[in-house]
């Protein structure tokens, strides 16, 4: 039943650190989510405690991309993923083995970016908006060896995609990001986000589609001169 | 077939961005402060309440405690007041108190004006004179007392 991702390209590209885990036929999340639930059915906290650390670091990155696109705010993204994590191990016995740990933690740290997000909306009603986000240092997908002129393409180029991304509907990015920055499935995404399979691809479809138009019109534009 | 070259191109490209815009905010170090958080965050879940001691002061008072002997003063010193209230009931008029002696003097003053109720009455400056008289034979301590307060008369000289 799982669907292959569209992501084929991007995983050959992409460098080891960047490969993800395959969640067939059990992941290693999962496997460690299921010793850390026998662990504390036992009433050996202290144990589950320390296998925790294991599941945590290898969820962690994720969880903050995942995060960081949601709330666009470090701060924010930080207290979520922590929040999501400590959640995970408060309910950990609720964890049912047969799913995937990964769209189980996706559905709860995504559920906490929302109501992150709402409260953020409610309190910024009463205070002035920053102007802009300091926080975030500028982005260099690049190798830091390249040279002044590559880099400068290179964050030229990645201010257009941060800005052509902010311009997609919210739906369809966190679709995106799940399938692409999260790399889940589209079944895997449409459990973590309670939507129907066909769904979650006309969503992402979209989004490619925007982005797109949004992106090689520019780079036609660029030819062009 | 080019389409979805180009368009494997373009997400590669984007996914790419969006995960070093992510990476470039949370390094390793912040990732290792994160872990270490959470893993303080659950094992404070785990601890139970810390219940804090009621205050000292506000304890409830403990028992009254005495001693025999105190109990025995006691019950002596309410003996004592006892026999000095009979005593002093019983000891003659004139060793009661001092202020009776003055009650007595107003009364025969009293008596005297009234044995001259027959007689012309006398102006008010009369009147007051034989009242200050009266207020004279005062115990000492309350002439000073006596000092200080206004003369009727005087009231009226200032209006």
């Amino acid at each position: 039943m799982r669907t292959p991702p569209r992501r084929a390209v991007a995983h050959a590209t992409a460098g080891p650190a960047d490969q993800p885990e395959r969640l067939h036929p059990r992941s290693k999340a999962s496997e460690v989510a299921g010793a850390i639930k026998a662990l504390v059915l036992a009433g050996e906290r202290d144990a589950a405690r320390d296998r925790f650390a294991e599941l945590v670091a290898c969820q962690q990155r994720r969880a903050v991309r995942i995060a960081y696109q949601y709330l666009r705010d470090a701060h924010d993204a930080d207290e979520a993923v922590q929040d999501a994590f400590v959640k995970v191990f408060t309910h950990i016995t609720t964890y049912r083995e047969e799913l995937p740990f990964e769209v189980w933690f996706t559905r709860i740290l995504v559920n906490g970016c929302l109501d992150m997000r709402k409260s953020r909306a409610r309190r910024l009603r009463w205070v002035l908006p920053a102007s802009s986000n300091t926080d975030a240092p500028p982005i260099e997908p690049v190798a830091p060896q390249a040279s002044p002129e590559e880099r400068l393409v290179a964050s030229e180029r990645a201010k257009e995609i941060a800005a052509a991304v902010e311009q997609l509907p919210d739906r369809q990015r966190a679709v995106f990001t799940l399938c692409h920055v999260a790399e889940h499935s589209t079944a895997e995404v449409s459990q973590a986000l309670g939507l129907s399979e066909a769904t979650v691809r006309v969503h992402l479809f979209r989004a490619v589609r925007k982005l797109r138009k949004l992106l090689g019109g520019e780079r036609e534009q660029k030819a062009k001169l | 077939m080019s389409d979805h070259v180009s368009d494997d191109h373009l997400i590669h490209d984007v996914a790419a961005t969006m995960k070093a815009e992510a990476d470039a905010c949370f390094p390793d170090e912040r990732l290792s402060r994160q872990q270490a958080k959470i893993l303080q965050r659950i094992e404070q879940e785990g601890r139970p309440g810390r219940v804090i001691a009621f205050p000292a002061g506000h304890a409830a008072a403990p028992a009254l405690r005495t001693a025999p002997v105190a109990r025995w003063i006691a019950a002596a010193a309410a003996v004592a007041f006892l026999i000095g209230l009979l005593a002093g009931q019983r000891l003659p008029h004139e060793f009661q108190r001092p202020n009776a002696r003055i009650a007595t003097a107003a009364s025969t003053a009293t008596a005297g004006t009234t044995l001259r109720a027959s007689a012309p009455l006398p102006s008010d400056d009369e009147f007051l004179g034989e009242v200050e008289a009266a207020a004279d034979s005062r115990p000492a301590v309350l002439q000073h007392l006596d000092a200080l307060t206004p003369r009727a008369w005087e009231v009226e000289v200032g209006q």
